[in-house]
């Protein structure tokens, strides 16, 4: 049988933006695939370089469109403890919240993109409801849906104000959630087409640099939110799977929606209880890291995300490196989708949420 | 028949036109009935299938072209037929334009088959049950045409998985039938109506003794007609609908 050899992408409905994978087929069945990133290249490490610290804030909500509170916190911690600033509490029960609400709004997304993948049309409406959600609160406190630029170095843009709309928002998402559930968990379509699909054993997921819930799925307990000083006083669980399968981490981003909403149960009563947020003012104008090198993660709904900064006491860093969870997961790629189906390989490449503006920054 | 054929020619000679003109307009007026009835069958479904979708993802359906969105289908063909019918490099000319055309011709042989009613059917011979299931499976042959003239491989893996796919579905369907054929013991399709008319209405259908078949059949033509979730050849999000990727405007459209 001849081999075809077959483009998927850049320009690919599925491949969630500019992923190009060069497979080769034989019939339908894959022998080798071969990732190609940076079609959405936009240099974010080297403007950095060029930009003072406080004109590069507003860029890195664009590094994960779906996850940019994510991006903006990772930069905010690190330059925040190079500068020694600390952050009131409440400045943190406000920064976890949003990065919460994001993470649910992320995997919502997630899992509405995914069935789309898998060919179920609804399940992205009903995603979308829900996120709507999150986005408009979002708006009404940053004054963005998106690309919300609200934390800032020392603290937060503004207060944070209308609770209640997140109490409406953790009421209605479980309910929501179980009806996904029962559409979509145990449906019968669904399970064949991801159990036992993409399966993923511990040990290729670490040598591959795998993090967040593709490898917490292949039951290593690896959540930086453990020992994150901002979940310091907030009890959650880790949720690790042992299946391996894309099935798995369908599951597993369902029940980190819920711990989220457990999560932000708690802080919605630590922020009751005080009002006013007292900030550290940090002149922007005049932000100079002293030298040396300072290094910060978080976990991100797409895996670990680590920020490199080399200071030379200039008003720029001397140099600047992302660490994101989705390039490692392009590269899984290779490795995961050899010997699968065509069909298949959509819905493995969509299990391991995959950003393409993440992977190639 | 005879009694209204004629009526007609009885009707004309009483405004004084001749036999001919009524020889020919009498097969061609309900010929143009059906049509139009069709055509409004389907844009009524078309509708309701789009309203419905709309009501299941939180969305309202077409609502602007008319009331209550009735003209929506209507304003997409015409939309369809304005575009441009791009031909890109590299493809077969003559069957890249002919797949969507061939596509069409089994509609009208499948309506000429129907009984309308018990004598008035347009192609009435003894075995036309064998003609319309074979009729039924020549749009297989145009996707797999198209698919194979549009030069690009998506396409083409789209046509062959809807060939295995109808090759797979496609013995069930015709054994579905012969359990029909083998009730009414004929397989002219106004005989096998005819055998199932009863006292009893409803009850005297085919589909109570054929349950089992009836069901197959229902999955079978799902299958035949690609719709979820038997949409593998179309597959969006791996094949970016698959045979049809490459065509562009009213070619298009013909092949829905």
């Amino acid at each position: 049988m001849t081999k075809l050899k077959l483009n998927l992408g850049p320009q690919h409905p599925s491949t969630h933006g500019v992923l190009r994978l060069i497979l080769e087929l034989e019939g339908e069945k894959i022998l080798s695939c071969e990732p190609d990133v940076g079609y959405l290249h936009r240099g974010m490490e080297k403007m950095a370089e060029k930009l003072s610290y406080i004109q590069y804030l507003p860029l890195v909500d664009r590094i994960d469109y779906l996850a940019g509170f994510f991006y903006s916190e990772l930069l905010c911690r690190t330059v925040e403890k190079a500068l020694d600033i600390e952050l009131s509490s409440r400045v943190k029960n406000i920064r976890v919240l949003m990065l919460e609400l994001n993470r649910i709004a992320s995997h919502l997304l997630w899992i509405g993109a995914f069935l789309m993948d898998l060919g179920a049309v609804s399940p992205f409406f009903y995603a979308f409801r829900e996120r709507e959600l999150i986005l408009k609160y979002f708006e009404k406190v940053t004054g963005q849906r998106m690309m919300n630029n609200y934390f800032v170095y020392g603290g937060v843009r503004r207060d944070i104000f209308d609770l209640e709309d997140v109490e409406n928002i953790i009421k209605i998402l479980p309910s929501k959630l179980n009806d996904y559930e029962k559409i979509i968990t145990d449906n019968p379509i669904f399970i064949q087409r991801t159990k036992g699909k993409g399966s993923l054993n511990s040990d290729v997921a670490l040598n591959f640099g795998i993090t967040g819930v593709n490898l917490r799925t292949s039951g290593i307990n690896l959540d930086i939110r453990s020992n994150d000083y901002l979940y310091k006083d907030i009890e959650f669980k880790p949720v690790v799977l042992l299946g391996k399968d894309a099935w798995c981490r369908y599951k597993a981003r369902i029940l980190e929606i819920k711990e989220s909403i457990n999560i932000i149960k708690q802080i919605l009563g630590k922020l009751k209880q005080s009002t006013g947020v007292e900030q550290t003012f940090v002149n922007p104008l005049n932000i100079k890291l002293p030298q040396g090198e300072y290094y910060s993660e978080i976990e991100a709904p797409r895996g670990l995300a680590s920020v490199y900064i080399k200071s030379t006491e200039e008003k720029t860093p001397y140099r600047l490196k992302w660490r994101t969870g989705s390039y490692y997961s392009v590269n899984l790629l290779r490795k995961l989708l050899v010997g699968e189906y065509l069909n298949d390989a959509i819905a493995i490449a969509g299990s391991l949420d995959i950003i393409l503006p993440e992977v190639d920054k | 028949m005879n009694y209204l054929y004629h009526l007609y020619i009885e009707f004309l000679s009483k405004h004084g036109i001749s036999q001919i003109f009524g020889d020919i307009t009498f097969y061609a007026i309900p010929l143009v009935i059906i049509f139009v009835a069709l055509l409004i069958v389907i844009l009524a479904l078309v509708l309701i299938e789009r309203k419905l979708l709309g009501f299941f993802t939180q969305r309202k359906g077409p609502n602007r072209v008319g009331i209550w969105g009735v003209l929506q289908t209507v304003a997409d063909a015409f939309k369809l037929l304005c575009k441009e019918n791009v031909t890109p490099k590299g493809v077969d000319r003559v069957l890249f334009n002919l797949a969507p055309i061939l596509i069409f011709i089994p509609i009208p042989v499948a309506l000429g088959l129907i009984p309308y009613s018990s004598e008035f059917t347009f192609m009435d011979f003894g075995t036309n049950l064998l003609l319309y299931v074979a009729i039924a499976t020549l749009p297989v042959l145009c996707i797999l045409l198209g698919g194979w003239a549009s030069n690009n491989k998506y396409s083409l893996m789209g046509a062959m998985r809807n060939v295995s796919q109808i090759l797979a579905y496609e013995l069930p369907i015709a054994f579905t039938v012969l359990s029909v054929a083998t009730l009414a013991s004929s397989l002219n399709l106004t005989q096998i109506t005819l055998a199932q008319s009863s006292k009893y209405g409803v009850l005297g259908w085919y589909i109570l003794p054929c349950i089992i078949g009836f069901v197959i059949m229902f999955i079978s033509i799902l299958a035949e007609l690609n719709r979820c979730p038997f949409d593998l050849p179309e597959a969006e999000s791996e094949l970016i609908c698959g045979y049809n990727t490459e065509y562009s405007g009213m070619r298009f459209a013909m092949f829905y």
